[in-house]
């Protein structure tokens, strides 16, 4: 079999060496002023050879082994052109003229544009609609994706893409799933330990600067195998590059201000002419206050981009022309709240998202008869996260702060400059501590890609092999203190001595396009596989495997059928599985530490009290059964042009197999324990004692000072109590996601430039946990006054439904009018919930996971004989069995124990209802339709000449502050919640 | 002359022939047994001083009953009043029995032992001894941060009375929700929905004293509700709450209490620490120090204990979880209750004590050193005769200036009990009349 393979490639490969090879070369002029353009970019689709225009706007492109091609020529700035072009008809002289985008031209879109070619769903958004949105944040451009919802800008709270999710309330961590690349660069949170031992969530798009972003595409369907480490979505940001005029933008909103400028200019050309490469500069300030009322807690962006693109063609590389690209971006900000004047004077909180990005892309167009190019592509990123904080403290009795890092008792002691403190006495009073979270990841990665587009008659292929080697570190000292002497309770936990994760990706793709009656079909299948190594820890080394197809065919391509009803007709089918890497706050936990206050003595005159604690350390829980995070992606999709009214529709249905999460276990613990109580009885007078413990058995002596009366040791009473900890685990059950999006834009009404879309969501979820959870209300206390000391276990965790249905059903009208000769673009979108659907569910098969419950007090009041979802009743859930401190390992039946218990142990009985988990809201259970509700937004774009451009929008214009009805609770509230208030904001740009 | 002679010889015949005359009989005294009821019922307690008085007052008898309740007197026939007056107190009541009749005819007694009863029906007058002199929670301000301290918080309990109080069984709570202004789930539609049932929620958990307290008379204890210490030594406009008389709710004796803040001094005996069981999750009893419903109950420890273990007498009104416990108390246990509001969330805050418990509302600004202090009963204060020259008035304590209430009784009650009078607190249990906002906490040195 694998001869056979071999033969039919090599065989491929000798028959598409043969092939007839043509050549292609013209020049690229700007179409008003006949002027040539340099560093525009031609693409011949069919082939991947690619070539970039000199000082006269020239280019050539050899070994072409298609007698035709799609041919797309772009330049910053310019209107992409794009036409197929016959190189047996073409072949030199070719002249490609270029228009300077902006509004006086016809078909200026402001939404998102379907990408066509696409064997997925994709769309991308350009600059002149990234424009009308004033972007502020990149994932504001979520609103533009079908079913869309627009929010209000601001960036003193951290935001995510996500992609085909619901709210952050949903199993399966949807965001951190979202792949987010900046030319290139995947921006990554896998070593941070941003909100460690929380919640799982994407990387922050605040720190990308969004006034030199060109264009994004999002891929929402299932992406090239080239990506991975993701669950569902890739969004690709593309920065300004290349030779560009002055361009200055000056934004305002009633939050955030941003001022703005970029440049790109080339660098001259060597004495034989050839171009030594243009570079693009931006810098950006950007200011946004959480409050316009009290405008001091803020969050800012200072960021400066460079970018250096060249195209070697001489030399060695006169044949096989080199395209380098080189970036490097700084950003300096995070969100501060010192000037704050109502925080407490010296107090504050400041959150560093200072990034640095650096990238180097080489394509290397060979044009060989096996390889057509060779990318390589090496970045780097460090983020600095430091969280200060500096927090005033004021406690009327000694306070205590506990470093202790070894399993024992401790007696606490006045700090010592240097010495080893365990558990530190700070007196009382009133003092100011700053401490810090030094979190500081770094990623490094490199690829090499090749590419190979062939021919083999009307079959056409473009095979890629890749690999790409990713390196996950963080340099961070985690938590610090800048005083020892009064810092609260923390334990040193460096994050830089965790290990590395190395992750080498390779895969290998193929993409098939063969003619199919008037249309043809396009399969791309590729597999990809992921090994991730971390050295010294548990993990070990990961093996994942992520194999992808799609498969488009398109019946109709729209060529020669502007006459006809149904123009246009393709079908789309894909089906891949992702991997989502985990992050280094899911490998390494912070380690937690159990301090039990073992005895308190009483307080003297300047109010000194003394404590011991026993401390447990918690190791680093790995979990090194945990598995990688799977995301099982399928997809259908039809696009039809009908009467010049496009559609697009798109069916999808995700899996998250093997989320992510957070476990609680507990563990036993017994220790001696002396009372307040106990040393006030002795006759060592109280000013008098020495308390002395012994470290091993936590006994506390008292000792006279002044050697008067002999020492007493008291005898301590023994105490037992579980304690938690808590691991990364993987969630059981999968987390099912699916929907339907739609986009249709119905024919430009040419009398008044205006354009209708409409689009929208159907999104639905559904997620019932299976775990066997345990839970122990530990910190309570048992019905004998000692620690409570019961866990129960919980089919799907211990509250009292274990999981969730949702869905929407969203449509947005968005009507555009375009009026070239104002060079004016006019927008109003109306944004309807028409549905929003939620319920809460409890399902465990075969037996009934939550009862309906007569009494709340009362657990045994539970009726088996009605369900939950018919009528408001209340609702209890039980833990199918339960473990008592003293019988470990001995799961003992609840339901049956607390029946018996009732009736012949009452301590017990009250002990073990403590387990039982009521619900006191009769609505628990019921279907939660909220009533449909809309927002109205507009946005406006003018230029004035070619030198400025200004737009305004208002979101919720209408300022719609209505309420929406619950049919689970009956209950009107406030769409403030659901719709964003109103909002404005205006932006100027210049460009000369 | 003759004539003259004849009447003294008549007058003196007739004094000779009356003194030759037989002398009649003494009457006989007679034995009355008053014995003392009420209600319908033997008084059958001994001790209790009876009096009898003859018509013009001249003559006084004074006798014990004895275990029957019965005084014993011997009274010639006449015409008596009778009287008794027993004072006692009983669950933290005042109760004060007091009988007479103004004419009972004693007539002789037909035989030498024939005893002649004689009912005294007795009426009860009942007062509350043990109430709530003063609650301070809500803290001051820390000059060095101009933040607020809240550490100090203490209650006063009073013998509003002159019979020694037992306090031993009260007990301390405070009902849920934690403030007057918070979202209330036990009020729909501006009612509570336990007005009309026979208990209140308690919230956290209910404290007890640990060994017998007794209140003298018009007098007080303190009980330090966070930490029993000299707060001044760490925050100068504090309270010293350093002081062996005063007792301590021991959060080092429950073992879910780890809260660090809390400790007491040196000088509080152990039986001076109460006790608790918690029924809340929480690392201390986190009592509001905005508002807070706080009350006073008299309930064995046994009882209150077995209260809060009892997960059926547990309310979920509030919630389902562990922190959201809330204990059924009984209302009839209740002996003293104060509603607060915040100050400035006054137009958000409803009542959470039903209206045969408490009505009205203090007002209080917190971290600001204030405290609520109870009005004075003016009338019943100036009717003790031993405070003639010795009341203090022109209190200048009250907060009318600052959006505050003052005492409208005009009389320094600190002042006064500093100058040897005893005071009478108002007890309406009405906040609004019962309580004001005082400028400085009466510990407060």
């Amino acid at each position: 079999m694998r001869k056979t393979v071999l033969i039919v490639v090599f065989a491929l490969l000798a028959l598409s060496a043969q092939a007839q090879s043509y050549s292609f070369s013209g020049q690229v002029l700007e179409k008003k002023t006949g002027e040539p353009l340099d560093f525009a970019t031609v693409f011949l689709a069919a082939t991947e050879q690619w070539a970039v225009t000199d000082a006269e706007g020239k280019f050539t492109i050899k070994n072409i082994k298609v007698p035709q091609s799609a041919v797309s020529v772009s330049s910053l700035g310019y209107v992409t052109l794009s036409r197929k072009v016959d190189f047996r008809k073409e072949a030199t002289g070719v002249q490609f003229l270029l228009e300077e985008d902006n509004l006086t031209l016809e078909g200026a879109m402001v939404t998102a544009r379907e990408n066509g070619e696409s064997a997925t769903t994709s769309r991308t958004i350009d600059k002149t609609a990234l424009d009308h949105v004033q972007l502020m944040n990149v994932s504001d451009i979520s609103s533009l994706l079908p079913g869309g919802v627009t929010q209000n800008n601001n960036l003193t709270a951290d935001r995510q893409f996500n992609i085909r999710a619901g709210s952050s309330a949903e199993s399966g961590n949807a965001s951190f799933g979202t792949a987010v690349e900046v030319d290139g660069v995947r921006l990554s949170n896998n070593a941070s330990y941003y909100d460690a031992n929380k919640a799982i969530k994407g990387v922050s798009t605040n720190s990308i600067a969004s006034s030199n972003v060109e264009s994004v595409e999002v891929i929402t369907g299932v992406p090239s195998v080239e990506y991975g480490d993701m669950g569902s979505g890739v969004v690709k940001i593309n920065t300004r590059k290349g030779r560009t005029p002055w361009m200055v933008t000056l934004s305002t909103s009633p939050k955030t201000k941003q001022a703005s400028f970029s440049k790109g200019f080339g660098l001259g050309s060597t004495a034989k002419g050839r171009s030594l490469g243009v570079i693009n500069a931006s810098a950006e300030y950007t200011r946004s206050v959480s409050d316009q009322m009290s405008p001091y807690t803020s969050y800012d962006r200072k960021q400066l981009s460079l970018t250096y693109s060249n195209t070697l063609y001489g030399g060695a590389f006169r044949a096989h022309p080199l395209r380098l690209s080189a970036s490097v971006t700084g950003n300096l900000g995070g969100l501060d709240d010192k000037a704050d004047p109502d925080k407490l004077t010296g107090t504050f909180i400041q959150s560093r998202d200072n990034a640095l990005r650096a990238s180097l892309t080489a394509d290397w167009l060979l044009s060989l008869p096996w390889i057509t190019n060779l990318e390589l592509n090496a970045s780097g990123s460090t983020a600095d996260k430091r969280v200060l904080e500096n927090r005033n403290y004021q406690q009327g009795v000694t306070d205590i702060a506990l470093h202790a890092m070894q399993a024992g008792y401790y007696m606490s002691a006045p700090y010592q400059e240097g010495g080893n403190n365990p558990v530190v006495m700070i007196p009382p009073g009133n003092w100011y501590n700053i401490m810090g979270v030094d979190d500081r990841p770094v990623t490094a990665k490199v690829s090499l890609k090749a590419n190979w587009a062939t021919h083999f008659g009307t079959l056409s292929s473009k095979a890629k092999v890749g690999a790409e080697w990713n390196w996950d570190h963080n340099l961070g000292a985690g938590q610090y203190s800048e005083d020892p002497s009064t810092a609260p309770t923390w334990r040193e936990y460096r994050y830089c001595d965790n290990p590395s994760m190395h992750n080498l990706g390779l895969y290998a793709e193929e993409n098939l396009m063969v003619p199919a009656g008037q249309g043809r079909i396009n399969l791309i299948a590729g597999i990809r596989e992921d090994l991730t190594y971390i050295k010294g820890s548990a993990y070990g080394l990961t093996s994942s495997l992520s194999p992808r197809v799609n498969l488009k065919y398109t019946v109709l391509d729209g060529v020669g059928r502007a006459d006809k009803f149904l123009r246009e007709l393709s079908f789309r089918a894909s089906w891949g599985v992702a991997v989502k890497l985990p992050s280094f706050s899911i490998l390494y936990p912070t380690p937690g530490y159990l301090d039990v206050n073992v005895f308190t003595s009483t307080a003297s005159a300047d109010n000194t009290v003394y404590r011991a604690f026993y401390v447990q350390p918690r190791a680093l829980e790995y979990n090194a059964a945990l598995r990688w995070q799977r995301n099982q992606q399928a997809e259908v999709g039809v696009e039809a042009s009908l009467g010049g009214v496009r559609i697009s529709l798109a069916a999808f249905l995700n899996r998250t197999l093997d989320a992510y999460g957070l476990m609680t276990g507990y563990d036993r613990l017994t220790y001696n324990y002396t009372s307040t109580a106990a040393v006030q009885g002795l006759s060592i007078p109280a000013a008098n004692r020495v308390y002395v413990l012994d470290p091993a058995t936590g006994m506390v002596t008292v000792q006279d000072k002044t050697g008067a009366l002999a020492p007493q040791t008291i005898q301590p009473e023994e105490r037992k109590q579980f304690i938690p900890k808590t691991f990364e685990y993987n969630a059981q059950h999968p987390i099912t996601r699916y929907g339907v999006e739609w986009v249709i834009d119905f024919p430009r009404i040419e009398t008044i430039g205006t354009t209708i879309r409409l689009d929208g969501n159907y999104y639905a979820y559904k997620g019932i946990k299976t775990d066997i959870t345990p839970n122990s209300p530990y910190t309570i206390t048992g019905s004998d006054g000692k620690p409570f000391r019961y866990i129960g276990f919980y089919y799907g965790g211990n509250n009292v439904s274990n999981g969730s249905q949702t869905r929407t059903l969203r449509n947005n009208l968005t009507i555009t009018t375009h009026i070239p000769k104002v060079r004016m673009i006019l927008s109003v979108k109306l944004e309807a919930t028409l549905l929003r659907y939620s319920r809460s569910l409890a399902e465990q098969p075969g037996v009934t996971r939550t009862y309906v419950l007569r009494e709340l007090s009362n657990p045994l009041s539970y009726d088996p004989s009605v369900s939950i979802y018919e009528g408001d009743n209340y609702a209890v859930t039980f833990p199918d069995y339960y473990e008592s401190y003293d019988q470990p390992g001995v799961q003992v039946p609840y339901l049956e124990k607390l029946r018996w218990a009732k009736e012949n142990d009452p301590a017990l009985y009250a002990d073990l209802s403590k387990l039982a988990v009521p619900y006191n809201f009769v609505y628990g259970f019921r279907k939660d339709y909220i009533s449909p509700y809309f927002s109205a937004n507009f946005s406006i774009t003018k230029e004035l000449g070619d030198v400025a451009s200004i737009s305004f929008y208002a979101n919720n214009f209408f300022n719609n502050m209505g309420q929406v009805l619950s049919s689970r609770t009956g209950t009107y509230s406030s769409l403030s919640s659901y719709i964003p208030a109103f909002y404005y904001g205006l932006t100027v740009r210049l460009k000369f | 002359m003759k004539q003259k002679f004849n009447i003294v010889v008549l007058l003196s015949l007739a004094i000779l022939a009356a003194a030759c005359e037989k002398k009649p009989a003494d009457p006989l005294p007679r034995d009355v047994s008053v014995q003392l009821s009420y209600n319908s019922s033997l008084l059958q307690v001994a001790g209790i001083p009876v009096t009898v008085s003859d018509a013009a007052g001249t003559f006084t008898l004074d006798a014990a009953t004895d275990a029957n309740g019965v005084a014993s007197f011997k009274l010639n026939p006449g015409v008596y009043s009778v009287s008794a007056t027993y004072v006692t107190s009983e669950d933290g009541m005042r109760m004060a029995y007091n009988g007479s009749i103004a004419a009972v005819s004693v007539s002789a007694p037909g035989t030498a032992d024939e005893v002649m009863l004689l009912d005294l029906p007795m009426t009860l007058v009942e007062s509350r001894q043990i109430i709530i002199k003063e609650l301070y929670f809500g803290g001051c301000t820390n000059p060095e941060t101009s933040k607020g301290y809240t550490e100090d918080a203490y209650v006063v309990l009073y013998n509003n009375s002159d019979v020694e109080a037992d306090a031993s069984d009260v007990v301390f709570g405070f009902l849920a929700p934690y403030n007057g202004h918070g979202n209330n789930k036990f009020r729909v539609d501006d009612n509570l929905l336990y007005e009309n049932e026979s208990w209140i929620p308690s919230y956290g958990a209910i404290w007890w004293f640990t060994a017998e307290v007794k209140i003298p008379a018009w007098s007080q204890v303190v009980v330090a509700i966070f930490s029993a210490i000299d707060h001044t030594a760490t925050v100068s406009t504090s309270v010293n709450l350093a002081d062996p008389s005063y007792y301590w709710m021991s959060n080092s004796g429950v073992a879910q209490y780890t809260n660090k803040k809390y400790a007491a001094s040196d000088v509080i005996a152990t039986n001076h620490y109460l006790s608790c069981y918690p029924f809340t999750q929480g690392n201390a009893w986190a009592m509001s120090n905005s508002s807070p419903a706080f009350f006073i109950g008299q309930i064995p420890f046994a009882d209150v204990d077995a209260l809060c273990k009892d997960t059926e007498n547990y309310d979920h009104t509030l919630g389902t979880s562990a922190a959201m416990n809330v204990v059924k108390f009984p209302k009839d246990k209740v002996i003293g209750a104060i509603e607060v509001y915040s100050q400035p969330n006054l137009a958000k805050s409803a009542p959470r004590f039903p209206a045969d418990i408490n009505s009205g509302y203090v007002a209080i600004t917190n971290n600001q050193g204030y405290s609520v202090y109870r009005n004075v009963d003016k009338a019943a204060t100036e009717a003790l005769p031993e405070n003639e020259g010795k009341l203090v008035y022109g209190y200048t304590q009250g907060t009318e200036d600052v959006e505050g209430t003052t005492d409208p009784s005009g009389i320094d009650a600190e002042a006064s009990i500093a100058n040897g009078a005893h005071i009478v607190y108002s007890q309406t249990n009405n906040s609004t009349n019962d309580f004001h906002q005082r400028k400085t906490a009466s510990l407060k040195k």
